[in-house]
């Protein structure tokens, strides 16, 4: 197994923590893992603080069901509440949420940036002040096209059915270093070739003097009159049991948990934000899965996770991809029950699901609920639904013109559907929002960026307005939904708000 | 029954309570199922039970997404067993190994230079992506 030195598992834990450092990072994800190589490379002592455990690249199978239960956060089954409801999947282990993605890595787009710098108050946030990080982020996750032949059939009916629309399709970029195409991205990638924190960033804070105390889950940031502190936590042990306090002292908190877990942890810690957007704006990306059954033997798991993706909408706010499940996750969600459902899994192979991400208008809300912890809520705006709907359709479309025999919409109670023109037929009448089924892995907006407090939860730079030396660094940045896979913007907007801690703590020491 | 009790503790207590609850309802409820003719759910044959699914989904309330969520845990852990997946025609492990080989023997040079770059200085963090592509857009 592979032994990181300066990493610290409950196992090597035996009593409480009492540590001391110039800045805690809470969460080693995009984000956090992030802040902790830039820190660290520049000198600053650094302790990263990890709820999830360490599990090294050679303990990766293709276990779907292990992996849920390993390297996610409650069996990746959480749920937002609404009508519909969203399940939605967040990592919880060393590397966080970029060690169970797809590996899509994509700049953010220059309108979403100008929109952010016109209308949210955010200085030095166009393209051209992100470039320079777009490039050095590229260059260390080796960030590039698929090799060809890792590309698989399913993938490649999805490519055919978009160029026989005429539809704008692009290969997607990816985090890789000669992908394998292993297929197992969602359950942590075998051969490493997938370029996630826990084989980038989080070894090279370690290796550049940061500490990193895997299994340790902050409660709370602590605070004096308005200047952070440090936090304080405990050590996770096996089967949800707390293990010994932790305690890290240090001038500078840098939480970087994601969209659910850092608001919550925020107002937890008794802290509010003047704007009332703390753990509000919730963006979500749905999507929907779209299943169909080809003649020929797809067998979509030889091949990467996603290839392409079609760009065709995007100004309608819908970005349409093909994406492999394996069986444990696709009998999960096929709208099928009982023997219809057996009967369904029999063709697996001859299956290709596709869908939407639809870049939503709506939003939600997280709230600490006592005795049941963060609650999310969200409800499917009207407009997003309409969305979705299209998407749906656009997705079963290009399917048919690939040459699907039939279809399964993501609608509980939906028929088969055997052609073009039966879905329209179909998707004429009203879908009920309750119907749809959908799911999220972007979570994004709860601690928005604006330089104005009475707007933003944290200034251009994360800085929490009101309190001294927290920042925050993930996607509860975002003002809104990107429309695009979020973990560049979040690496980049955190190796940003690095730098900017560390011009000022050089600028104080001069 | 392993593997449901697996991921049942892989969720938080009151996720968990609330699923194993569901579970006996979902079983005892079925008495009031007029078709069911007071039997349990687990007594039920096939169409009955199907047909007693169906009728809680199509209520589009609180019992229905607690039937959903509950065919979604169960039916994630049938399909997790290795011989379910042989069977409908998924083997990963053999493909896994022979493409891995292959990543290795058409880039090991590469692929070791882009390894060791990630605990280097930036000048030699150079190891390029498969295809950088035309740039992104």
């Amino acid at each position: 197994m592979t032994v990181l030195t300066g990493l610290t598992g409950q196992a090597e834990i035996t009593g409480d923590l009492n540590l001391e450092c110039e800045a805690v990072v809470v969460g080693s994800g995009a984000g956090g893992a992030t802040v902790a190589a830039e820190l660290a490379g520049a000198g600053v002592d650094v302790i990263v603080l990890e709820e999830g455990g360490y599990h090294p690249t050679e303990s990766f199978t293709a276990e779907t069901g292990r992996a849920l239960r390993t390297l996610y956060r409650d069996g990746g089954g959480g749920m937002a509440i609404g009508r519909p409801s969203v399940l939605y999947a967040e990592g919880r282990c060393v590397g966080g949420s970029t060690v169970v993605n797809g590996g899509m890595s994509w700049r953010t787009p220059a309108r979403v940036l100008d929109r952010w710098a016109e209308h949210e108050g955010i200085t030095a946030i166009r393209e051209q002040d992100l470039d320079p990080y777009f490039t050095q982020i590229e260059t260390r996750l080796s960030v590039g096209r698929q090799d060809p032949e890792t590309i698989g059939r399913d993938s490649e009916l999805f490519k055919a059915g978009a160029d026989a629309k005429g539809w704008n399709i692009v290969p997607n970029q990816r985090n890789q270093l000669h992908c394998a195409g292993t297929n197992s991205c969602t359950s942590g990638c075998p051969t490493g070739a997938k370029r996630s924190m826990l084989v980038t960033s989080v070894p090279r804070a370690l290796w550049l003097g940061a500490r990193l105390f895997a299994d340790c889950r902050v409660d709370r940031v602590t605070r004096s009159g308005s200047a952070v502190t440090g936090v304080t936590g405990h050590v996770a042990r096996p089967g949800g049991r707390t293990g010994p306090k932790v305690t890290v002292r240090a001038g500078t908190v840098i939480v970087a948990g994601g969209a659910i877990q850092t608001p919550a942890l925020l107002m937890r810690s008794g802290l509010r934000s003047v704007s009332g957007q703390l753990g509000r704006n919730l963006s979500v990306h749905p999507n929907a899965m779209v299943t169909a059954f080809f003649d020929e033997d797809v067998t979509g798991w030889h091949g990467v996770h996603q290839a392409f993706q079609i760009r065709e909408f995007i100004d309608e706010g819908l970005l349409l991809t093909a994406v492999n499940l394996p069986p444990t996750m696709l009998a999960g969600i096929l709208p099928a029950y009982g023997r219809e459902l057996g009967a369904l899994m029999a063709g697996y192979n001859r299956i290709v699901t596709a869908g939407p991400l639809v870049t939503d208008t709506g939003t939600g809300r997280i709230r600490n609920v006592p005795g049941l912890g963060p609650q999310v809520f969200y409800q499917l705006a009207d407009a997003d639904a309409a969305r979705m709907v299209r998407g749906v359709e656009l997705t079963a479309e290009v399917l048919f013109a690939a040459g699907a025999r039939r279809v399964l919409l993501p609608f509980d109670g939906a028929p088969e559907v055997r052609s073009v023109a039966e879905l329209r037929r179909l998707l004429a009448r009203p879908v009920p929002k309750r119907s749809m089924q959908l799911y999220s892995i972007h979570l994004m907006g709860t601690a928005r960026m604006s330089d104005d407090p009475r707007r933003g939860v944290v200034g251009s730079f994360g800085e929490f307005h009101g309190v001294s030396g927290l920042i925050v660094a993930d996607a509860s940045l975002f003002p809104g939904p990107i429309g695009m896979n979020p973990m560049e913007t979040v690496i980049a907007l955190a190796m940003r708000n690095a730098h900017r801690l560390i011009e000022r703590r050089d600028r104080n020491r001069n | 029954m392993r593997e449901f009790g697996l991921m049942l503790g892989a969720l938080p207590p009151v996720a968990r309570k609330a699923l194993a609850g569901a579970l006996i309802l979902l079983d005892q409820g079925a008495r009031l199922y007029p078709p069911a003719r007071g039997r349990r759910f687990a007594r039920l044959d096939d169409e009955v039970a199907e047909a007693y699914v169906r009728a809680l989904l199509a209520r589009h309330d609180a019992a229905a997404e607690m039937t959903q969520r509950l065919k979604g845990v169960v039916t994630m852990c049938y399909y997790d067993l290795p011989e379910v997946q042989r069977e409908i025609g998924y083997d990963p492990g053999p493909y896994i190994a022979a493409v891995s080989r292959r990543r290795l023997q058409a880039y090991g040079p590469q692929i070791r230079a882009g390894e060791a770059a990630v605990t280097a200085g930036e000048a030699a963090v150079t190891a390029g992506p498969s295809d950088p592509g035309p740039g992104q857009s």
